[in-house]
């Protein structure tokens, strides 16, 4: 069969299998009694396993399988799992990740799984001396030729697995009684224990191969009869089925026994489980994020459309015209309202990593963490969701080597031994923030210092004055780490930096708030979505501008405010404090055509910065769409939007209007041959990201 | 006959009193002239966006980048050509015609310097200058890293 174009919806699956495996086992580590997370790991590992071998990769099916056989015994067994055994099946998981990996990049999984599954087998092995009692006792299994014989004559073999309850006080006798049921059936050829053996007989599952002309129920209701008997299961042996293999042949063979001792009710569980599994599955439908993109790309267009056509027909006396335009207005708003939905995704998708990572993590630098997950359901737009894994899971990284301390320090300090990380999402108005805060030591201003100082960003005057806000404000300085030795956990090389570099291409801000020795916080606001903006759309010099909405803080008339000049630079003297004014035509590269009158004081970077406009024309949600390079070169803007009437709107990219402050002296002279470089890059950044 | 595979169809539009010309399979569509949203760019010859059909594309002025006198002229029409992933329009006072004209009639440019023409195509005592779309583009990317 040729599977090549199921390999997509393979390679997506069995990623989102394995991290949900990856959260389950940790979250079994930490609740090992939930026979709910139990079963949901045989569900995913039984279905990962399916999948596997259906595509054709026999050694993820085959380590699968073991695995499977491992949750199945955890599904007998109160007490769970031991920490080297979630180990191992972690090891295990990384190694189908790698492999599933490898078959997206070259198409073979390029596995070993013999090491694995041994080291699986050692630990059923080691876990379950119970197991080994069982087969106290011996067994005496039926050989091939008795097998032949028995079929050549027309009789079934059947195998028949009896469970005896937990509580069972005499199992040598009960396993007497169910052979002695058993041989009214038709004729033992072999069983576990073995006939001479059964008086040593101690364990809870009793095996019987049996030559029978009899239905399966008739023997199994014959087995049930006897007391203490929880389940039968009898099956028949197909035709080339060979003879069981030699008994005691331990590890092997054992989690195949477990298997197939379960009682029936569990298996029925498990295939209702599927079931469900299967129907939600027909109820969602994967689609390819272009596809999503170009949808919302048509629906900018539709809306572009309607909107002409409004105007148009606004003017024509025809009701039934009026009334289908409004129809279609109608239906044209749900449909882009549902096309918004259809992007977002909820914020767990990133989050579904984190248990996994920090259990790792605190085990390896040995801290106790407990890992507080909020508000996992937030929708966010699937682009934003994509970029923002890296960005958190570095800030994860920072609170874990860091922040928090070895509980040692943390019980000498008075607090808990067990600290605590919180990764929280929220809406707050239309953006969403992500914030990871851990109860640890906190940054120190010290050490920031003189970490700065070591790497050449401030001298050591500057250093003996730091403060917290100048502390955080080096954190996210190029070239900073604060790791005192590198370790392999953080201090990679990518800094702060790179994290509020990654969340500005997206739209958003870094924040970091810490008190030293009680908290640190790095919260990220992102925008809800990168396709539509809300935005307050104004004139400059006769051209449509549009501030995104959430960098707008209020605006306010020129000659209501005191306007005064610091340095030949004109600032705005307000009550909460004094801002930069920024001229809105030559900011843009624009000759003044009128009085302006009006100012708009927007958020950029950390700064809060005035800019005066023509006009106010209103608040609009506007489709973004990217701009050409080289028109937004070396200009504060991010992207342009088609307003109703044709025209086009620039977004003002409020990041790069302060960079430009910093950057340059007054700003006025942009455009022409002056761009500079650094604001040039940053928009272009923008620009390509969308 | 053998030279009718290596004929070739160009769009042909009036610069001034000039004729140009574009291979037809560049060019993505003819559209009316509406002055485009002006944007600073540093580059003299691009003269802003338009919206196509919802997409933003930004418009050249052809004619300024070939060193001719644009102040006078009329324009009528935006030529939208594609090159590569690329797309642009470029400002044109009238678009005359597709003509089909045969390989032989391609003549060198006599001090060939300029990276966007490609060859001249002379069709009785009329000279018409086929540009290449792609240093048009090339041309100017190299421009917007500088």
């Amino acid at each position: 069969m040729d599977t090549s174009e199921y390999m997509p919806m393979f390679l997506a699956e069995a990623q989102e299998h394995l991290q949900e495996l990856n959260l389950a086992v940790v979250q079994l580590e930490e609740d090992p009694s939930n026979q709910e997370t139990v079963d949901g790991i045989f569900r995913i590992a039984h279905s990962l396993k399916g999948m596997s071998a259906t595509m054709g990769f026999s050694h993820i099916a085959e380590l699968t399988h073991v695995m499977e056989d491992v949750f199945e015994l955890l599904r007998q067994r109160a007490g769970g799992l031991s920490r080297e055994a979630i180990t191992t099946v972690l090891a295990c998981l990384d190694t189908l990740q790698a492999a599933v990996e490898s078959i997206e990049s070259t198409g073979q999984e390029n596995l070993d799984p013999a090491p694995l599954i041994e080291q699986l087998q050692a630990l059923i092995r080691e876990r379950t001396p119970e197991q080994v009692v069982e087969r106290a006792g011996g067994a005496e299994l039926p050989n091939q030729e008795v097998i032949d014989a028995a079929r050549a004559s027309g009789v079934r073999i059947l195998h028949v697995v009896v469970k005896l309850d937990e509580e069972v006080m005499m199992p040598a006798v009960r396993a007497h009684m169910v052979f002695a049921a058993l041989n009214d059936h038709g004729e033992t050829i072999g069983s576990i224990p073995s006939p001479d053996g059964i008086e040593q007989f101690q364990g809870h599952v009793i095996e019987a191969w049996l030559a029978s002309e009899n239905e399966e129920s008739a023997v199994a209701s014959a087995a049930t009869r006897v007391s203490d008997v929880a389940s039968v299961e009898v099956t028949e042996m197909g035709a080339g089925e060979p003879a069981p293999e030699g008994p005691l042949s331990p590890a092997a063979e054992q989690p195949e026994t477990i298997a197939s001792t379960e009682p029936a009710a569990a298996k029925a569980g498990a295939s209702a489980a599927a079931a469900g599994a299967g129907h939600s599955a027909a109820r969602t439908v994967r689609v390819d994020a272009e596809r999503l993109d170009t949808l919302m790309h048509l629906m900018g267009e539709l809306v572009i459309h309607r909107t002409a056509v409004e105007a148009y027909t606004a003017n024509i006396n025809s009701p039934e015209l009026q009334h289908a335009v409004q129809n279609l207005t109608r239906s044209s708003q749900s449909l882009q309202s549902m096309v918004m939905q259809v992007r977002m995704i909820p914020v767990d998708v990133v989050f579904m990593r984190f248990p996994r990572l920090v259990r790792d993590l605190s085990t390896k630098l040995a801290k106790d963490v407990e890992l507080d997950l909020v508000g996992r359901e937030t929708e966010l737009d699937r682009t934003v969701v994509d970029s923002l894994g890296d960005p958190l899971v570095h800030l994860v990284r920072n609170s874990l080597d860091h922040g928090l301390e070895p509980p040692e320090v943390r019980v000498a300090a008075g607090k808990p031994r067990t600290g605590t990380l919180t990764i929280g999402a929220r809406h707050a108005g239309g953006s969403v923030v992500i914030e990871v805060r851990d109860d640890g030591r906190g940054i120190d201003p010290a050490a920031v210092g003189r970490k700065a100082v070591k790497s050449g960003l401030i001298d050591e005057e500057a250093a003996a004055h730091l403060d917290m806000k100048g502390a955080i404000e080096l954190l996210f300085a190029p070239g900073f780490s604060t790791a005192e030795t590198t370790s392999d956990i953080s201090g990679r090389g990518v800094g702060m930096d790179a994290v509020r570099a990654k969340i500005r291409e997206l739209g958003g801000e870094v924040i970091m708030e810490s008190v030293q020795g009680q908290y640190t916080s790095s919260q990220i606001r992102l925008p809800l979505t990168l396709a539509i903006v809300s935005a307050l759309q104004v004139d400059i010099a006769g051209a449509p501008f549009a501030l995104p909405i959430d960098r707008v803080e209020r605006t306010l008339r020129l000659s209501d405010s005191a306007v005064r000049s610091i340095a030949g630079r004109r600032v705005l003297s307000l009550e909460d404090g004094v801002l930069p004014l920024l001229e809105g035509a030559p900011t843009f590269g624009r000759r003044s055509t009128a009085e302006h009158d009006l100012v708009v004081i927007v958020r950029g970077q950390d700064k809060r910065i005035g800019l005066t406009v023509d006009e106010l024309v209103g608040q609009r949600e506007l489709v973004t769409r990217p701009l050409p390079p080289i028109v937004s070169d070396g200009q504060p803007v991010s992207g342009g939007a088609v307003l109703a009437d044709g025209q086009i709107a620039l977004i003002v990219d409020c990041d790069a209007l302060a960079a430009t402050l910093s950057g340059r002296q007054g700003g006025a002279k942009r455009g022409g041959d002056e761009a500079t470089g650094s604001d040039s890059s940053g928009s272009a950044l923008v620009a390509a990201g969308q | 006959m053998a030279d009718e595979t290596h004929a070739r169809q160009l769009v042909v539009f009036t610069l001034g009193a000039e004729q140009y010309a574009l291979p037809i399979g560049q060019v993505h569509e003819i559209i009316r002239y509406d002055e485009p949203r002006s944007v600073a760019s540093p580059i003299a010859w691009v003269r802003g966006v338009i919206s196509l059909r919802g997409r933003i594309v930004p418009v050249y002025d052809l004619a300024a980048r070939l060193g001719l006198d644009s102040e006078l002229r009329e324009h009528t029409k935006i030529v939208i050509v594609e090159a590569g992933s690329e797309t642009a329009g470029v400002i044109v006072d009238e678009v005359d015609e597709v003509l089909t004209v045969e390989e032989t009639d391609f003549e060198e440019v006599p001090g060939a310097d300029s990276e966007l023409i490609d060859s001249i195509a002379k069709l009785g005592d009329r000279l018409v200058v086929l540009l290449k779309p792609s240093t048009i583009f090339a041309g100017l990317e190299e421009l917007a890293l500088a």
